[in-house]
């Protein structure tokens, strides 16, 4: 919607930092953190032209004798978008603020969750139907931690971290 | 002072351009670039409330006040996944 006049305008700015503020004061409070160990957590992003090749990621697999638990996520193009059929999808980054706020997400889940590892690859370029976008791994000492920590980061990627998604048809 | 502006995503296309340069009082805020912008590039205004403003890789209010040499980027609700 236009804004109207200058003061409806200002009106709409004020409710735009209000609602960014509220929706962060839900993220970061009201989800609020179960642990409050503080390991350095070892962190491995990559944004990528390249195919994700999900066996060598996981031949990579790095854990120590106290961790139980190993959570990964593939996020696959569907064939279906907004219910067109469509072939493929072009992801489009800001690369180096994609960057810096996935690493802030990840600074975030140290904070939260005693997990020792966290490993993140997103494409760019054209990804085909059937082909993942996103896989993320989580290592931790139990399920627990490991499936939170990893549905957050995912949730919190889609709200902060700029990349965007175009459908081809 | 000069701002320059990075547009993303579909708002290249709204624009019909990647970046621009606007000139902006002293003291100037990220709501009065909206305004300027929204202005040079109507097609913007149908989105400004779901505009998404960073200032450098951080993102920043309405009410941040922009200093020379700012490098900011206006996008629409991010997609990754």
């Amino acid at each position: 919607m236009k804004c109207r006049s200058s003061r409806r305008c200002k009106a709409d700015d004020r409710i735009h930092d209000l609602r960014f503020a509220v929706y962060d004061l839900c993220a970061n409070v009201l989800r609020a953190p179960r642990f409050t160990r503080h390991p350095v957590v070892k962190r491995q992003l990559t944004i990528t032209l390249e195919p994700i090749d999900e066996a060598a990621l996981a031949s990579k697999r790095k854990m120590s004798d106290g961790m139980g638990a190993v959570v990964y996520f593939a996020g696959v193009v569907r064939a279906i978008e907004e219910n067109r059929a469509i072939h493929a999808i072009e992801y489009e980054a800001f690369q180096p603020m994609a960057e810096h706020q996935f690493n802030l997400l990840f600074s975030e889940m140290e904070k939260r969750w005693p997990i020792e590892s966290v490993r993140l690859v997103h494409r760019i370029g054209v990804v085909q139907v059937n082909q993942p976008s996103l896989w993320v791994e989580v290592v931790a000492p139990h399920r627990g931690e490991a499936f939170a920590a990893c549905e957050w980061l995912i949730d919190e990627m889609k709200r902060v971290v700029p990349i965007w998604k175009k459908p081809f048809v | 002072m000069k701002i320059a502006v990075h547009f993303y995503s579909y708002f290249k296309d709204l624009t019909g351009s990647a970046e621009t340069i606007e000139t902006l009082p002293p003291g100037g805020t990220i709501a009065d670039l909206l305004n300027q912008l929204t202005a040079r590039f109507p097609e913007l205004g149908a989105m400004r409330n779901s505009t998404l403003v960073a200032v450098g890789v951080d993102y920043q209010g309405r009410g941040y006040v922009l200093k020379e040499g700012d490098e900011v980027s206006l996008f629409p609700p991010v997609q990754g996944g």
